[in-house]
């Protein structure tokens, strides 16, 4: 006669090895599961093996457990805040904890409840099973066309230019970016002037869609006030007509 | 057994006055009409409880519609014809076949519950399919801005210009950051599992709820199908928003609450361990179905009190619903009180409209039309409008037969009689659900005002909850009562379908196939372009940065480029004329310095078109702003200010830094 754990211990003992899973290995998989276990599941599922006394259907504590855990998890997050981190070791050990002190409590057991509650729903059949597996291929499939859809079609061709103090140097580094989102390679001619003449010029810029370019200027300005640094792009070399354009008011100091 | 002195008609057996009878004989086909003293007939339960029936093939065909609606959208996408007639032929088939299988008697109660969770799904699915790369929609930016604030900083009440109140009310935020840490999933990942999980429990929060009141899986069933119809069901409450969580909580609490009552032995301590967790949770996710949920509690405590005249068999359910309110009431002023400021003038204008209404002084709102003046295809108007009616019509039958399933009600007897037996329920719970139901005309009124269409969405959405029993049992216990046929069971299917899709359809409004890029559009103006300009700011200019910027570019700043956003809501500075003047006079200086705005972002895509949801900017900007696009001269003028740099151009979009000017002694 196989030996009949009790669910409470069953429990408690999931959520530490859930929680150890979160903060020891490292394969994304395992931690997805037991970290949605931990967040929506077993803390609620704790509660209700313990306090509810009616059978119940399969059904029933799924919901139950999940709303519950939910629950928790929100004022769990109460009291890592007030305890000052909600970082990741924090959110394992708290629901982690909150399961265990739910399931080993003092107080008197529901056994009962376990014992005269349901199983799962049905046994589904192998071809039931089947379709089930073919069903989700086909609502993955919709996810994959939906999601190519997305990133292909209908979307916006155009080129950004940029010119921004270097967050490193502000007052004497300028960072000049061409990315290119165009739907196709492009050639492109970028200048780059001060009020005193050109600082630089770069005939050729040919960037693949997606692809981009980024220089740091150093500007060896002289004099006292501010000048106006003026980039401008021209796409394919055409130089009839400015593509885009920035400019930046660079302080200067003696 | 009826005796004959409880009949109403007078004289009938005599005949003496036969032109009574005449008379009375409309009002007698009224009275069985909305079941007044009619008893209640439930049919009977299908034989095989656990039977799967049509649901695995059922499974695929929706499987198979979802994916042909990922084929519309890239149809949509691609502008190719043909994309919206199978977008919605895809809408109406998944909501028929579960439909047909729910009306019809001989269905097992598991099929019923997971055909129900199966329409869920699916309708969730469909607006997932609409963006799989991230959130897209207003409402969940908001609270993606949240979230991020409190994955980062590891600590809650960040600051979010966008919606204050959202950093104070973060329960979804949480629970999203604890899925962020222990999966290591992104925020879209882990929000939209946790959404799967909310919808997944709130339609079976619904069905588990619906089942122990009325006792019958299958008005169970129909109910949760009836409840499609409600226009937030579709969208509003399938985005990553916290009424979304809120109003599954919500389902769930009621459940257990039923639940907890069902035990023959009274127990605080399993009171508090079921019901306990709720409250505080829906306190700080939710005000409104916090507020909601205590509310109804009281009324069912008071519901019990009339009934058995006893404090103590009401008590358990009164302290439930004031622990509930004093909840919410005490987070609202710890936080500072922040729904009067965001709740109350909307409640204040909605009521304001609606009497102005009412009482002639103002025109109702345009239905099925958008705020850019297009109006809805007639069909998805009609299906809309025959919607409301056929609830009407299963308010009108249902309401007082749902009063007979609580245990009042169902003699035939004098009229006055009758009346009486109405207030002799037993069941309070259900009889306060079923009394949900009144509000539901009034949330259809607010509806028809611009200011308190919000109102009644939120209205129409708490509402819906007893909308949906009353309908059902007006479906189960009325039409499919006496004659269970297959004629009755299609009749029935084809008018839920009808309900449920009216509410596809008016939730999902005007944004249901992607369109390109529209002006304002919410979910239609999210796209590559500002999202490139969002992240460029943060990664050359830093998060941090005060930015002014419109509707959907603010949102875009404050998520992917963590940038703080002046707001009229926090900050109290209207950016909207700053960039729509022609010129920048003195006053639009001021908003800048008074918003200390580093940076403006500059959207040239602007000036095509009116904003499709009504306002370019935010609620309350000046008429003159929304009422024409502004001109490209205007949103260019900064071009001609000295001092004012142009950091970032992408053709639509352009960054100014404005911190020159802003520090300057006078206008340049």
């Amino acid at each position: 006669m196989p030996i009949k754990f009790p669910e409470r211990w069953l429990l408690a003992t999931s959520a530490l090895v859930a929680s150890m899973l979160v903060l020891l290995i490292p394969l994304p998989g395992v931690k997805v599961v037991a970290g949605l276990a931990l967040t929506l599941y077993l803390p609620g599922r704790a509660i209700v093996s313990r306090f509810v006394e009616l059978p119940l259907r399969w059904e029933e504590k799924q919901t139950l457990s999940i709303a519950l855990s939910i629950c928790l998890t929100i004022l769990g997050g109460f009291l890592l805040h007030a305890s000052g981190s909600m970082g990741t070791n924090a959110w394992a050990v708290s629901l982690a904890g909150i399961t265990m002190l739910i399931c080993l409590g003092s107080g008197k057991a529901r056994a009962a409840q376990a014992a005269a509650s349901d199983g799962p729903p049905t046994a589904l059949s192998l071809r039931g099973l089947t379709g089930l597996i073919v069903a989700t291929g086909i609502v993955g499939a919709a996810f994959m066309i939906a999601e190519r859809g997305e990133a292909e079609l209908g979307q916006p061709s155009y080129t950004e230019l940029s010119m921004a103090p270097s967050l490193t140097h502000p007052s004497s580094e300028i960072v000049l970016e061409v990315r290119n989102r165009e739907a196709q390679a492009q050639d492109y001619l970028l200048e780059v002037y001060s009020p005193r003449g050109p600082i630089a010029k770069w005939n050729s810029i040919y960037l693949e869609p997606n692809e981009s370019w980024s220089k740091v200027l150093s500007l060896g300005l002289g004099g006292v006030g501010s000048e106006r640094i003026d980039a401008r792009l021209y796409k394919n070399s055409n130089r009839e007509m400015i593509y885009r354009r920035v400019w930046l008011s660079q302080r200067v100091s003696e | 057994m009826l005796a004959d002195a409880d009949i109403v008609m007078p004289h009938r057996s005599n005949g003496r006055r036969w032109w009574m009878e005449v008379i009375w004989a409309p009002f007698d086909v009224g009275r069985r009409f909305i079941g007044l003293g009619e008893p209640i007939v439930l049919p009977a339960a299908a034989a095989q409880e656990r039977n799967l029936g049509w649901l695995v093939p059922l499974t695929i065909a929706t499987s198979c519609w979802l994916l042909l609606i990922a084929v519309s959208m890239s149809m949509a996408r691609a502008g190719t014809d043909g994309a919206v007639e199978l977008y919605w032929t895809a809408i109406v088939a998944i909501i028929t076949g579960p439909a047909l299988r729910l009306c019809y008697g001989g269905t097992s109660r598991t099929e019923r519950f997971w055909l129900a969770m199966l329409l869920g799904q699916a309708l969730l699915i469909v607006k997932m399919l609409l963006a799989t790369r991230g959130f897209v929609h207003f409402d969940e930016l908001l609270h993606v801005a949240t979230a991020n604030g409190i994955i980062e900083n590891e600590q809650l009440y960040s600051l979010n210009p966008l919606l204050p109140i959202s950093a104070l009310f973060p329960g979804l935020e949480i629970v999203t950051a604890a899925m962020v840490k222990l999966t290591g999933l992104s925020i879209f990942a882990s929000g939209s599992l946790l959404i799967m999980a909310s919808r997944a429990i709130f339609v079976a929060g619904m069905f588990l709820l619906m089942e122990r009141l009325t006792s019958s899986e299958r008005i169970a069933g129909v109910a949760c199908l009836i409840y499609i119809g409600n226009a937030n069901f579709s969208l509003f409450h399938a985005q990553y928003a916290y009424e979304s969580l809120a109003v599954a909580l919500l389902m769930v609490a009621l459940y257990a609450d039923v639940l907890d009552v069902a035990h023959s032995e009274r127990s605080w301590t399993r009171t508090i361990a079921l019901l306990g967790p709720f409250l505080p949770a829906l306190a700080v996710t939710h005000h409104t179905t916090a507020t909601f949920l205590g509310a109804l509690l009281i009324v069912i405590g008071l519901l019990e009190l009339f009934r058995t005249r006893s404090i103590a068999k009401s008590f358990r359910a009164l302290v439930l619903g004031t622990a509930c309110l004093m909840a919410m009431v005490s987070w609202s002023k710890v936080t500072g009180d922040p729904t009067a400021g965001y709740i109350g003038p909307l409640i204040q204008q909605g009521f304001d409209e609606l009497y102005r209404f009412v009482s002639g002084q103002s025109a109702a709102r345009r239905l099925f039309v958008s705020d850019d003046g297009v109006e809805q295809h007639f069909l998805r108007r009609f299906t809309s409008l025959g919607a409301v009616i056929l609830v009407l019509l299963g308010l009108l039958v249902g309401f007082l037969r749902s009063f007979t399933l609580a245990g009042a009600g169902g003699r035939k007897a004098s009229f006055f009689r009758m009346v009486g037996d109405l207030f002799q329920w037993t069941n309070s719970r259900l009889l306060a659900i079923v009394l949900l139901t009144l509000v539901f005309p009034v949330s259809l009124a607010f509806r028809l005002t611009a200011a308190g269409w919000e109102l009644g969405s939120r209205l129409g959405a708490l509402s819906f909850i007893g909308v949906c029993l009353v309908v059902a049992v007006s479906i189960v216990c009325y039409l499919q009562a006496h004659h269970d046929t297959l004629l009755r069971t299609a009749i029935a299917s084809f008018g839920a379908v009808v309900i449920a899709m009216g509410g596809v359809i008016i939730g999902w409004g005007v944004v249901n196939l992607p369109t390109g890029y529209r002006v304002a559009g919410d979910a239609m103006s999210v796209e590559r372009t500002g999202i490139d300009a969002a992240r460029w700011s943060r990664e050359m200019l830093g998060a941090g940065k005060r930015f002014g910027a419109d509707r959907i570019n603010r949102l875009l700043l404050a998520t992917y480029g963590r940038q703080i956003i002046v707001t009229t809501l926090l900050h109290h500075v209207d950016m909207s004329k700053t960039f729509f003047m022609p010129n920048l006079t003195a006053s639009e200086l001021y908003d800048i310095r008074a918003g200390r705005v580093d940076f403006l972002l500059v959207d040239m895509r602007l000036s095509t078109e009116k904003p499709l949801m009504g306002v370019y900017f935010e609620r309350g900007e000046p008429a003159w702003v929304s009422a024409t696009p502004p001109t490209v001269d205007a949103l260019l003028k900064f071009n001609h200010i000295p001092g004012v740099n142009r950091l970032y151009d992408s053709g639509a979009i352009k960054i100014v830094d404005v911190r020159a000017i802003r520090n300057a002694n006078q206008i340049p």
